[in-house]
């Protein structure tokens, strides 16, 4: 067994140690699923002005600054000096288990955050054009402080009075770096993006539970990893017609050094021994190929119909758990009534990239398809838009959120946000 | 479902007829750029600079026809144009230059000037409005004023031309000169964009029509150019690719056969031959 393996073993076998001492007590309640934040679907944060409202569907558009974001063979377009941000004013994140989790009760985890998750600035420099972007395509922050009271326990004759948990939650995805875009021909561009990638994790669980006959269990888990790597993107565009564009782009993020720390800290129901568990792993996560196809209509200066086809390579991670092949779409749609006004819609899918929880089987990562929709509407005046939009989104799907158990839990989830976005060109 | 089917491809099928595009690169341009891009007031102050050079220098070249009558007769038409035109913080002018050639040039700001021979083939007003509100068509574009403000913003020639424009001193007499080589340069040698020379002519077919004046007049002036000197134009595209879009404009704008000629008008005041 390499170095690396045996960390990664040593990784999932503190957190299998970690179910286990909880186990002890079947009604109690685990959460703290392998996969954290969320890392089991691949289009999390829509960023971009236009690119948000139009649902993430803008690989063969692209022709502003966030379209380093998506494929930087557009930019090649943005033939002035263009900048362009954006903030989620406020996303939302709730996921609801069904009642099979606490003794007949249901369980809800919401997150929430605001946060900048975009800004672009692009220049034309020699035969192309320059850029430099900053994303944030993924961010989970999660504050919750919970009481069930009165829950069956495990052990017979006895009942759980009190199950207190708290659980914080911060886990963001960070991407920047320089793009440059440039034409090939009157029908073809090209471009590179070279992102720097940095993902930082921060999660705490803590879990209280009082018992009938005066005993009790304390538990508590800390995991903190920061990881950097690398995130090239490379991007074709081809015009077939002057009124149709196809894009491609092709992208996958290498992680160049990883330092997690687990730390476990436990105090039985049966004693007053406290247990403790720290783990320091440098297991390196592993991202799949990104390839993003994209075809645009330009009908007229009023309307822009486009729409993707993202693929995401299977992965084989013992340490983050196996990712299956995912494949999600989006559809867009852009309309000026003025000059001065636009609106723009779309629909997305962002399908989980878990494989589908089996019944029989223990610990299996959650699995939850999301459908969602945007709208914005966009003000411009010289040089610069103000943009304000909503996307929401929502799905289904099965989770095991007890550890060590075969029960599985459905899931609901729904996310809101609200986003603003500004771009100013000169 | 197949209701369904059918509203959407009734809506795509209006959507795609309701915009007249260029190229791959002009159908990129978003109905916002009228307002994003709408020129300030030092803009409008450093366009008119640079194009009153410009047209100075195409003067020394080429100078006015000597004929009053005629130059007063071509600005009146010109004016008529104008005066349905956008950007009205410009002021047009319109001359006839005695120059080589069938050929018209408009520089930033509003200079438009038709060279002799170009009257000369034309047999009508509307022809001659034609050409004119082609030319017009550029300056409401700002074609060759936007590539003024990149390369100058770019280079560092925008700050002094708008010093300049404030007040003068020797860095700003070297932007203009630098501003002005870009448009000549423009002008007599590299020419339009293909796009840019279709967009003046749909404009050309808008603003004749909001005038009065039949919208025929720049294509049949062009097809008689064809006929008497040739379709090969270092500046322009294929004539041929020209008539074909002015005829698919002017039925889709549903503006043909309206309007007047003014040939009588035309006749008792230009005196040019061929």
């Amino acid at each position: 067994m390499d170095t690396g393996t045996a960390a990664a073993a040593g990784f999932l076998g503190m957190c299998m140690s970690l179910r286990r001492a909880l186990g002890c007590l079947a009604a109690l309640f685990v959460a703290a699923p392998l996969a954290w934040a969320d890392a089991n679907h691949y289009v999390n944060v829509l960023v971009g002005e236009r690119a948000a409202g139009m649902a993430g569907a803008y690989v063969a558009v692209s022709d502003d600054a966030s379209g380093m974001f998506y494929n930087p063979a557009g930019i090649s377009f943005a033939r002035e000096t263009s900048l362009s941000a954006s903030m989620n004013a406020y996303r939302l994140v709730r996921d609801e288990y069904d009642g099979r989790v606490l003794g007949g009760q249901g369980w809800e985890r919401t997150s929430s955050s605001l946060l900048p998750n975009y800004f672009g600035l692009t220049h034309p420099l020699g035969a192309g054009v320059l850029g430099f972007s900053y994303a944030v395509p993924d961010s989970v922050s999660t504050d919750q402080d919970q009481v069930f009271e009165s829950l069956p326990a495990s052990i017979p004759g006895v009942k759980v009075d009190r199950h207190r948990i708290n659980f914080n939650e911060q886990d963001t995805l960070y991407l920047f770096g320089p793009s440059y875009g440039v034409e090939l021909g009157p029908r073809l561009s090209v471009g590179l993006t070279l992102y720097a990638q940095r993902r930082t994790t921060e999660f705490i669980l803590s879990q209280l539970v009082e018992l009938s006959d005066g005993r009790f269990q304390l538990s508590s888990r800390y995991l903190d990893v920061d990881e950097w790597g690398i995130r090239p993107m490379v991007g074709f565009m081809v015009a077939p017609t002057d009124r149709i564009a196809l894009g491609v782009s092709v992208a996958h993020a290498w992680v160049l050094h990883s330092d997690a720390r687990s730390q476990v800290t436990l105090k039985p129901h049966d004693t007053n021994d406290v247990f403790e568990e720290v783990l320091d792993a440098d297991d390196r996560r592993r991202y799949p190929y990104e390839v993003r196809f994209g075809v645009a209509v330009f009908p007229s200066q009023n309307w822009l119909i486009s729409a993707d086809a993202m693929y995401d390579s299977a992965t084989r991670d013992p340490a983050f758990g196996d990712r299956r092949v995912t494949w999600n779409g989006a559809i867009g749609l852009e309309y000026y009534w003025s000059p001065s006004w636009a609106v723009r819609a779309g629909m997305f899918s962002d399908r989980a990239n878990t494989p589908e929880v089996r019944n029989g089987g223990t610990d299996q990562m959650e699995h939850v398809d999301r459908y969602g929709a945007s709208l914005s509407l966009t003000r411009f005046r010289r040089g610069a838009s103000l943009t304000f939009g909503v996307i929401y989104a929502r799905g289904k799907g099965e989770a095991q959120l007890v550890g060590g158990a075969t029960d599985i839990q459905d899931v609901t989830e729904t996310s809101i946000t609200a986003f603003l976005a500004a771009s100013y060109r000169n | 479902m197949r209701g369904g089917l059918l509203v959407a491809v009734t809506l795509l099928a209006s959507v795609w007829s309701s915009g007249v595009i260029a190229g791959p690169v002009d159908c990129r341009r978003r109905a916002c750029a009228q307002v994003m891009d709408a020129p300030t007031a030092e803009d409008v102050a450093v366009e008119v600079r640079v194009g009153r050079e410009a047209v100075g220098r195409i003067l020394r070249r080429h100078p006015l026809v000597d004929d009053p009558d005629l130059q007063r007769y071509v600005n009146l038409v010109g004016q008529s144009l104008a005066l349905a035109a956008p950007r009205g913080e410009l002021v047009f002018r319109f001359a006839v230059i005695e120059a080589p050639g069938v050929n018209a040039y408009s520089t930033p700001g509003g200079y438009v000037v038709v060279t002799r021979e170009a009257l000369g083939v034309m047999r009508d007003e509307a022809e001659l409005a034609g050409v004119l509100a082609h030319e017009i068509g550029h300056v409401v574009a700002g074609h060759v004023a936007k590539d003024l403000r990149l390369a100058g913003r770019s280079r560092g020639l925008w700050a002094s031309l708008i010093r300049l424009v404030g007040g003068g001193g020797s860095a700003g007499e070297v932007g203009l000169r630098e501003a002005t080589d870009t448009v000549m340069e423009r002008l007599f040698n590299r020419g339009y964009r293909v796009e840019e020379e279709l967009d003046a002519d749909r404009f050309a077919v808008t603003l004749t029509s909001a005038a009065g004046y039949e919208a025929e007049g720049l294509g049949r002036f062009l097809e008689r150019v064809a006929e008497t000197r040739g379709t090969a134009s270092p500046t322009h595209p294929p004539t041929t690719k020209r008539l074909g879009w002015l005829r698919d404009l002017i039925k889709e704008y549903g503006s043909g056969g309206h309007g007047h000629r003014g040939s009588g008008r035309f006749s008792r005041n230009v005196h040019v031959s061929p």
